[in-house]
């Protein structure tokens, strides 16, 4: 939107707290296996436990854990895979994630009063807004 | 009141009043807070609301691209 549209301008945020309590096990469990299996399947990563706010993998000797968000590997490191590099690329997926599961609470919560919605790139950021025009 | 809500994956929205009056698009704002509130999205205001001016930042968009509904 041309901003020399715009009246008033307010800015606010959710609590980082809850843009993790998104990512529960039933949320992330299929992205994250689709991502480990597409990326990582020499190690054949499997879906142990899926439960609450908790998912675990194992990608061959490794177990990656995933609780609220938060990733953590445990097991005996073999040089089959960069470790630290598996850790990042999670986390990072885990971050992409969180932040079109919040789009798409937003877009939930508008529904009834939403004229149009549309996603458009951010001018100096490499982020895809949700934006949302709204009756109210 | 026509209102324009921007979210970004980062958990922040920036709320647009379209048009004026300040009062008016200053009300409609707290609405919007209220409704997302209410549907389970607890965005909590950054700041004040503020009128528009060239110093007051902002996120710009640039190309639009399809969102898949």
């Amino acid at each position: 939107m041309p901003c020399n549209l715009a009246f008033s301008i307010a800015k606010a945020a959710v609590p980082s707290a809850q843009l993790r309590a998104l990512l529960t096990a039933d949320a992330i469990k299929e992205v994250v296996s689709v991502y480990l299996q597409r990326q990582y399947a020499g190690l054949s990563p499997t879906l142990l436990e899926a439960s609450g706010s908790r998912a675990r993998y194992r990608l061959g000797t490794l177990t990656l854990t995933i609780t609220d968000g938060a990733v953590k590997l445990a097991g005996t490191r073999t040089g089959a895979v960069d470790a630290d590099a598996l850790l990042t690329n999670v986390s990072e997926l885990l971050t992409q994630l969180a932040g079109r599961l919040f789009q798409s609470r937003v877009q939930d919560a508008l529904a009834g009063v939403t004229t149009r919605a549309r996603m458009a790139a951010v001018q100096g950021r490499n982020q895809q807004a949700a934006v949302f025009t709204i009756n109210i | 009141m026509q209102m324009t809500v921007i979210a970004l994956p980062d958990g922040t929205i920036q709320i647009l009043g379209d048009e004026g009056p300040f009062e008016a698009a200053s009300q409609a704002t707290e609405r919007v807070l209220a409704l997302l509130a209410e549907q389970g999205v607890p965005v909590e205001l950054v700041g004040e609301i503020e009128r528009h001016r060239a110093d007051v930042e902002h996120v710009h968009l640039q190309e639009e691209v399809r969102r898949d509904q």
